[in-house]
């Protein structure tokens, strides 16, 4: 399966009742979106670690691809990593998880995140030139 | 509606350590002025440092905005404020701050 599908199940998730799934949501839209990215770089030829390092690994490489689009897919993954930190780990605090909106809207940038990748993926021209710029900021 | 310089900012210690480490306090007071100019109706801004939990990484300065919930089915100030902040700023700072809402719905949490 593909990352994406992920983000089918936290729209399920999202019209659910319970504050379980909404934060469950929050991690299956981070996710859904990481590992496009990650399966983006692995077609690109990157060697993409297989330890927990591969959060960083994917957010760093889109960060100095030397694309404006790029960098807002960074951005999008950043806000969706913490967002899902707090989901998984802050459990004591009701906050953002109260009602499905903190993580309705996430959803709609991951999904706003992956067009931004496919739009890349399907320039030949723009893709060899973002994949240049990422193998000298780490060669 | 507070002004904009009644809208209540704070920093923790540690995140304005941080910033203070990088040298970064021009950018996060760029930053802070430009979430009060664009999000209508904010109530707070708060910045505190955060780790990621469970995967190596470096801290973040998260800049939490209060603000009440958006009335278009999509917040345009997500989209607005990811386009600012990667073109006014280059990746050596991006990599260090990242704003995420909190939409509250009413005047509490």
């Amino acid at each position: 399966m593909d990352g994406r599908a992920f983000l089918d199940v936290a729209q399920r998730l999202l019209q659910a009742a319970t504050e379980a799934d909404w934060r469950s949501a929050a991690g299956r839209t981070y996710y859904g979106l990481m590992l496009e990215g990650r399966a983006a770089l692995k077609r690109w030829g990157f060697s993409v670690p297989r330890t927990e390092q591969v959060h960083r690994f994917v957010r760093l490489h889109f960060l100095y691809a030397g694309d404006s689009d790029m960098r807002q897919v960074n951005q999008t993954l950043e806000e969706l990593s913490k967002l899902r930190n707090q989901a998984d780990y802050q459990i004591e605090l009701l906050g953002r998880f109260a009602s499905n909106q903190d993580t309705k809207q996430a959803l709609a940038d991951a999904r706003a995140g992956l067009l931004l990748l496919d739009a890349v993926s399907s320039d030949a021209v723009r893709q060899n030139a973002i994949i240049a710029t990422m193998r000298k900021a780490f060669p | 509606m507070a002004t904009l310089t009644e809208i209540p900012v704070t920093v923790s210690a540690d995140a304005a350590a941080r910033v203070a480490e990088l040298g970064m306090q021009r950018e996060f007071q760029m930053m802070i002025d430009q979430l009060k100019q664009i999000i209508p109706g904010l109530r707070a801004i708060e910045a505190t440092l955060e780790y990621p939990p469970d995967y190596e990484d470096e801290p973040a300065v998260l800049l939490t905005t209060v603000q009440p919930p958006p009335a278009q089915e999509v917040d345009p100030t997500r989209h607005g404020w990811r386009s600012w902040f990667v073109e006014n700023f280059p990746p050596d700072v991006l990599r260090h701050f990242v704003r995420l809402p909190f939409y509250e719905a009413g005047n509490g949490r």
